[in-house]
């Protein structure tokens, strides 16, 4: 690999390293981890006519770990939840909220995304009416045959790029206490995931920009 | 000489144009002249407003003139515009037309002197609109009103403006929500003023909308609210404007204006080259490259209506509410149009409006009137959030109703291919006994039947063969399952991509090339890969700069380590290719550098190549559609046009099916023949027929030209040639001689 991949890959580098460092700095010293998000301009793409699209992947590494996730689960999913520690909701609870607008929106806020039995899933519509789909935390669902700590870490780490009523999209890839080579691993593999989506490839990028939440943005691209 | 200057007022005082032209140039020296005429103009107000009968003839060229000058006294006359426009206001019953008319075309001249605010002036335009009964002056004010916001948005988009006028149109909306409601057939008189208002409103936004002078989702929010509005002529307009009925108009006029430049520079290359030409040639290039620079940055996107809409979901609701409840009220042509819409949504959004799938079974029957289009609208609202058992009745109902033997087989086609058209877009909808039934309708007589049973069959083995008989299952899904290929289970989609498409393909050809040659350079591969954007070369810099001392953070993928990697990743690949575990594939060449435009060509050639694989081995249509999409965009990328069909609503077409086209019946063919021979002559020798319709005699030199040889030979005139004397034909050849001398 030579030439022009490696320089951008040389600006890739620099730039994250300056994120990392502009956070370090003991002024900057925040009572939060602070989370590294990606931020894209699309050009020359015009939604009226093109695919609109929209793409989920999963990165190497848990961008977000302190996510928080819920399990709405049948009995043995519950019984898995429990010695994991995580939280669940079971069948008897979902219908306690009795499809009220607001109980769903609570529940909603108050979880990052949500993880569902396969039996429980078909019904989930049914149970808490739109307001999962609304916030779009359409669950994902889980097999018994499936690993539920595997299904958990699978959940964090998979970010989803979705166009909305603007250009411009971002996406968190990771955080401040991540390691260089972890970060550059994320963003590496975000992006290139995000240019395979769009339709005329590096011709619709505009801008790259990473930062962190309380920093500057640097520019990639 | 204070004669002559009493005398010049005497005169000018008559003639209007005079003194307006002579203000113009010397506004100061004629300023008395001017107070002369305003005063009178005040007077003449001032007694209209005491007795509103008096009759204003001569004051409608008085406020002409008035308003043409105006702008040359800015502090005598600043309370110009407001009187106007009271006037017009106020007085608006006792104006006769042609007075209203002066007075609105003198507030336009002065917004176009730039005397009064564009704001100013739609705000009383807006308000005259309701209160005027003339249609031409109402058409009149509805297009400057148009024309107004297109100029004012049209060197860049005017907020403030466009945020007054959107309010007014809201209010405009608003006012009529809460009548009763009303079908086309019975509108009643005094409903009329508020409906034409709303309905005006529509069609403003509307037409807005298409010149793209308005895109935002403030507007789409007007519109959104007329969907409710009480009168069926409104929510209709307010219908098509979401399913963009009338879209095709606007593209065809884009083109219209490219081949027109393109023509020009062709005239320029071909005909003699004037100022004049010359001169037009360059307004014309240059109006084309502000055309195309418009296009190219686009930075305020364009979005279709419909994903504009706020809170999709409170809209859909209400939409099946207004449906349910106008279901006696409105025509069927009118419910089946609301349903278009409100299924849109649903699919657009993923929405789940429950009960319509329960509404809607009641419209299920072969012989309703609009059927294909009621299954468009359950096909399409249909999607991978929509849970299964709510569409299983329906598709149920569905198959006892059209796909039985009693039908004809145009409805047995129509019925399999909605069912297609859901389970595609919802397989666990489907029962495996039901499928087993439909599937066996290939074996059918006629055609359409057949394709669309076949068409269900291949759309089960590519989704869920698991639900098919091992028999019916066909080579490649029975592969795929022993395999251990699952169906998608519910909630999960296929249309979000979840990795990079065929990047192990990628990753397997760069192992292969780097075995044969180690040196690829890769600098071509980012060649021309921006040609469009003009900002390359600061880009370029960008990539140039970065100081080489960062090398040393580059060691951590060293050669060792990718071999190491590689091996790695072979080991993997032999191990488990079987398994779906793509990411952890993926991962490896995707996260340790950017691709290349190049690369992406490399990625969409070698799918393409899997994919014409797959095909030789005999799958289905699922691989022929991938492979004409990759081939498009193979198209798009190279050639930088767009043209990605949007395929996410479903078309009567689909419905229907292919059909053999029946053959005409007697009436029909005759009907045919006669339209052939309208406008032509009947079937007959011309001979002796005149060119033109009018009748009229042969003219003299016709009838000299036609005169039998024998009569000719004896009259006078001939014979006289010949018998006359030799010095006769000589002054005659002489005279002829002359003549043509002095023609020379």
């Amino acid at each position: 690999m030579q030439g022009v991949v490696n320089r951008c890959k040389l600006v890739f580098r620099a730039q994250v390293k300056d994120v990392l460092e502009q956070s370090a700095k003991p002024e900057n010293k925040r009572n939060f981890v602070e989370t590294v998000e990606l931020q894209i301009g699309l050009k020359n793409y015009d939604p009226q006519r093109d695919k609109r699209f929209s793409g989920t992947i999963k990165l190497p590494h848990v961008p977000r770990p302190r996510m928080a996730l819920c399990l709405l689960g049948d009995a043995a999913d519950i019984d898995r939840a429990k010695l994991m520690g995580l939280e669940f909701m079971s069948v008897e609870d979902l219908k306690k909220l009795n499809k009220n607008k607001k109980l769903v929106k609570k529940l909603a806020k108050k979880y990052d995304a949500f993880v569902a039995s396969e039996a429980l899933i078909k019904q989930i519509p049914r149970l808490l009416g739109p307001g999962l789909s609304k916030a779009g935390k359409f669950p994902t669902p889980v097999s018994h045959s499936e690993d539920l700590e595997k299904k958990t870490t699978e959940v964090k780490s998979t970010i989803k790029f979705q166009l909305k009523k603007v250009l411009c999209l971002a996406v968190a890839v990771g955080h401040v206490t991540m390691s260089e080579d972890e970060l550059v691993a994320n963003i590496m593999l975000a992006v290139n995931f995000l240019v395979s989506l769009l339709k005329k490839n590096w011709q619709n990028v505009k801008s790259l920009h990473i930062k962190s939440t309380m920093g500057k943005a640097h520019r990639l691209f | 000489m204070t004669k002559s200057k009493s005398n010049r007022g005497a005169l000018l005082l008559d003639n209007l144009p005079q003194l307006q032209g002579l203000v113009k140039r010397d506004p100061d020296g004629y300023k008395d002249e001017f107070i002369q005429q305003y005063n009178h103009y005040k007077s003449i107000i001032n007694i209209f407003k005491l007795q509103p009968g008096y009759n204003l003839n001569e004051f409608n060229n008085l406020v002409g003139f008035i308003s043409q000058v105006a702008p040359c006294y800015p502090s005598i006359t600043s309370q110009l515009p407001n009187d106007l426009s009271d006037l017009l206001i106020q007085f608006n019953s006792h104006l006769s037309p042609d007075t209203k008319k002066t007075l609105i075309q003198s507030l336009v001249l002065l917004r176009n002197r730039k005397f009064i605010d564009s704001i100013d002036l739609l705000k009383v335009l807006f308000q005259l609109l309701p209160i005027t009964t003339s249609s031409s002056i109402k058409s009149y004010i509805k297009h400057v009103i148009l024309n107004d916001m297109k100029l004012a948005n049209q060197q860049s988009k005017n907020h403030k403006l466009n945020r007054v006028i959107q309010g007014l149109l809201f209010a405009m909306v608003q006012t009529g929500m809460d009548a009763e409601i009303t079908s086309n057939k019975k509108s009643k008189n005094n409903q009329i003023n508020s409906n034409s208002e709303a309905m005006w409103a529509v069609m403003l936004t509307r037409e807005l909308w298409r010149k793209g002078v308005w895109n935002d989702s403030k507007s789409v929010s007007i519109v959104a609210l007329a969907c409710f509005h009480p009168t069926a002529k409104v929510q209709n307009a307010a219908t098509h404007f979401f399913l963009g009925s009338d879209d095709v108009v606007e593209e065809s006029d884009e083109e219209g204006d490219e081949i027109d430049i393109k023509k020009v520079q062709h005239q320029a290359l071909i005909n003699k080259s004037r100022k004049s030409t010359d001169k037009k040639m360059s307004k014309q290039k240059k109006a084309a490259k502000k055309a195309n620079a418009n296009k190219q940055n686009s930075s305020t996107p364009n979005f279709p209506a419909l994903q504009l809409l706020n809170d999709p979901q409170g809209f859909a609701e209400k939409l099946f509410l207004s449906l349910t409840k106008t279901d006696k009220v409105h025509s069927l042509d009118h419910r089946v149009l609301v349903m278009q819409l409100l299924t849109r949504v649903m699919g657009a959004h993923k929405l789940c409006v429950l009960s319509f799938y329960s509404y809607i079974i009641k419209y299920l029957t072969h012989h309703q009137l609009r059927i294909t289009l009621i299954l468009v609208a359950l096909a399409q609202s249909v999607h991978e959030l929509t849970p299964p058992d709510v569409l299983t009745p329906v598709i149920r109902k569905i198959a006892h109703e059209f796909v039985t033997p009693g039908v004809g087989s145009e409805v047995v086609a129509a019925g399999l291919n909605s069912i297609t058209e859901i389970s595609r877009r919802q397989p666990w909808a489907m029962e495996s006994d039901l499928l087993e039934d439909l599937i066996e309708y290939r074996k059918s007589a006629d055609k359409g039947v057949i394709t669309a049973s076949r068409g269900l069959l291949q759309l089960f083995r590519e989704v869920n063969p698991s639900i098919l008989k091992r028999k019916e299952r066909g080579k490649l899904a029975a592969m795929g399952m022993s395999t251990g290929k699952q169906a998608l289970k519910f909630g999960e989609s296929n249309e979000v991509a979840s990795g990079i498409e065929g990047l192990d393909l990628l990753e397997k050809h760069l192992d292969q090339k780097e075995n044969d040659d180690e040196d690829v350079d890769d600098e071509k591969a980012w060649d021309d890969w921006d040609a469009e954007s003009d900002d390359a070369s600061s880009e370029e810099e960008g990539w140039v700069n970065v100081s080489d001392d960062d090398a040393d953070i580059d060691l951590s993928d060293s050669d060792e380590e990718k071999e190491k990697e590689k091996k790695e990743k072979k080991e993997e690949d032999t191990k488990d290719i079987s398994t779906n575990d793509q990411i952890a594939q993926m991962s490896t060449l995707a996260t340790e550098r950017i691709l290349t435009p190049a690369d992406f060509a490399l990625l969409n050639d070698l799918k393409m190549k899997a994919v014409q694989e797959e095909i030789d081995q005999g799958g289905g249509n699922a691989a022929k559609r991938k492979l004409a999409h990759l081939k498009e965009k193979r198209k798009a990328t190279g050639s930088g046009a767009d043209g990605d069909d949007q395929g996410q609503f479903v078309t009567e077409a689909e419905i229907v099916g292919p059909r053999k086209r029946a053959k005409n019946d007697y009436e029909a063919r005759m009907a045919s023949i006669a339209e052939g021979r309208e406008g032509r002559d009947k079937f007959a020798s011309r001979k002796g027929k005149h060119k033109s319709d009018k009748v009229a005699s042969k003219t003299n030199e016709e009838k000299k030209r036609n005169k039998p040889m024998m009569m000719a030979i004896h009259s006078k005139r001939v014979k006289s040639k010949s018998q006359s004397k030799l010095i006769d034909k000589q002054k005659t050849l002489h005279k002829h001689k002359e003549k043509q001398r002095k023609k020379m």
